[in-house]
């Protein structure tokens, strides 16, 4: 049998050599590997929730844009989306607030300088 | 009903811009700005709530604003839910009347402004007059909150489809107050058909097109008013033009004031304006479409919509419509004939145009705002029915308005007015008077 490189020891191998310990690259790596996945996580969270938000959005300027209205509306203005009670159930746009009249309410938007309508939560 | 709102405009930032068009518009009002001067001080109206539900334009702000100064309270919303001027309902909101009104309402929004003008201040007030124009204020109220009638003293309305809503409630007895025609007033018809017609007629199919009309011919359907001031707009102008109709003696009327009547299939061929006058409906049929020659423009100053037959110009060749630019819109017939129809046949002086001049409305407004006052100091000498003005506050109208024209008016002496049987100072004409 070969007899082992004593310069390829992982442990002490003479009386007079220093203590050898090595290191716990395994853990290391475990530990490692947890937290890039952790932060990998995390970024695919904020992306599909970035994602999610932004199909929202579009879900709701698409419901807005599609709406009926027959003015211009203005930017910087806030704008309420309500429910006709027709067989249509159609969709109209109006200057009038929720509190001022019983109508179905959808939801509020404003309208931002690139023509994107936000959502304005309660 | 819901909480008190002061007023619900599009936007009010465009409040200095209508400020500025009223106070412009006020110099071509003179019949509204004596009445301030004549009642400014008086306040005849003092006490009346007034709901208004009438064209909420720059010429309307000065009528509203001379109710209130006339003493009245004033709540206002539009009689149409395209019709609003956005600059004159902010500025009549920034002056602290509460006004419900915007450009491009639909039918739920179009009710709410008008429910929301029933009722004044914060506490609640019912209104005690009704100034219509069409008659959904009138309806609302009379329908849907018939407990508020004990109160009102009267109602006065401005055109011809609101009162005609007005006879058939006293035909079947359910007019329940007094009312005024505004409508039929001679300062307020003739004008607002005979000579804002001539005024816009002309201005609208400018507009939209930048034809010449120097020497085109022009076919105007139906010689009543409208028809007379149309057929003189295009005159003024240079057109050859011809009139079609059924009356013979708007007929003669037309032949006498030299124009060329004849039927409609006899004219058609060689038109290269038509336009529809008649109140009537089916007057530009598929015969005529089909008859005419390409570029023939095409459009209505009546009444609806119905006069040209946009139905079935849109069934059949709808899919060829091209829009050259908002309200006109060209179609393309068989043998490659393109019809250019404007404000999709609805009244082409206010789709293309700006509607009538300042000065004709401060007519019907004058009579409006005397109809008020009339009924709102004088309620117990008028029972549930519809009335005219009177003869006297109809040539008031007019003399208001002669000043501001550099009008010179003669006066009967004794001994002439002895001759004619008549007063010095009028009425100078018995009712049935057709001017």
């Amino acid at each position: 049998m070969e007899e082992k490189k004593k310069n390829l020891l992982k442990y002490a191998g003479e009386i007079s050599s220093p203590v050898i310990k090595q290191d716990d690259i395994k853990k290391w790596e475990s530990d490692a590997v947890k937290s890039v996945n952790d932060h990998f996580a995390q970024k695919f969270n904020e992306i599909k929730n970035e994602y999610s938000k932004l199909i929202d959005e579009f879900k709701w300027n698409d419901l807005v844009y599609k709406s009926n209205y027959s003015f211009k509306p203005i930017q910087g203005k806030t704008y309420h989306l309500y429910q006709k009670d027709d067989e249509k159930k159609s969709l109209f746009l109006s200057i009038i607030g929720p509190d001022e009249w019983d109508m179905l309410y959808i939801g509020s938007f404003n309208l931002m300088s690139n023509n994107k309508w936000e959502k304005i939560d309660e | 009903m819901s909480k008190y709102i002061k007023y619900k405009v599009k936007d009010i930032q465009l409040a200095e811009w209508g400020r500025r068009e009223i106070k412009l518009a006020e110099a071509e009002m003179p019949g509204l700005m004596s009445l301030r001067k004549e009642f400014g001080d008086k306040k005849p109206l003092k006490g009346a709530r007034i709901a208004g539900c009438l064209h909420m334009t720059i010429q309307t702000a000065v009528l509203i604003e001379t109710l209130i100064e006339l003493g009245a309270e004033v709540t206002w919303s539009s009689c149409n839910i395209f019709s609003t001027q956005d600059h004159a309902a902010a500025a009549i909101a920034s002056a602290g009347i509460p006004v419900y009104a915007w450009k491009g309402m639909n039918e739920e929004e179009f009710d709410w402004c008008i429910e929301q003008t029933l009722f004044f201040g914060e506490d609640k007030k019912p209104l005690n007059m009704i100034l219509d124009d069409g008659g959904d204020l009138t309806n609302m109220v009379l329908d849907k909150y018939p407990e508020l009638v004990k109160d009102i003293k009267g109602l006065s309305e401005e055109t011809t489809t609101g009162v005609h809503r007005l006879y058939d409630r006293v035909k079947n007895g359910t007019l329940p107050l007094p009312a005024i025609n505004v409508n039929d007033s001679v300062t307020k018809s003739k004008f607002d058909n005979k000579y804002g017609c001539k005024e816009s007629a002309v201005d609208a199919i400018r507009r939209a097109t930048d034809i010449m009309l120097a020497g085109k011919r022009v076919v105007v359907a139906g010689y009543g008013d409208v028809g007379k001031g149309t057929a003189a707009s295009f005159s003024g102008a240079g057109s050859i033009v011809s009139i079609t109709e059924i009356d013979p003696i708007c007929a003669l009327q037309a032949s006498m004031d030299g124009y060329e009547v004849k039927k409609m299939s006899t004219l058609i061929p060689n038109a290269d304006i038509v336009i529809t006058t008649t109140g009537n409906k089916d007057i530009v049929t598929k015969e005529c479409f089909l008859a005419m020659k390409d570029k023939t423009i095409v459009c209505n100053i009546g009444h609806f919509d119905n006069e040209i037959d946009m139905a079935w110009l849109n069934d059949n060749y709808g899919h060829t419509k091209e829009e050259i630019k908002p309200q006109v819109d060209k179609y393309t017939l068989e043998n490659n004939v393109d019809i250019i129809v404007l404000a999709e046949g609805r009244l082409v002086n206010l789709g293309c145009a700006t509607g009538h001049p300042s000065f004709v409305m401060s007519n019907s407004f004058t009579n409006q705002t005397l109809a008020q006052i009339e009924l709102w100091t004088n309620s117990k000498n008028y029972s549930n029915d519809v009335y005219m003005l009177p003869k006297k506050l109809d040539e008031k109208v007019a003399m208001l308005h002669l000043d501001a024209l550099g009008v010179e008016l003669e006066k009967l002496n004794k001994t002439q007015s002895d001759y004619l049987g008549l007063k010095i100072e009028g009425p100078f004409k018995p009712e049935h008077y057709r001017y």
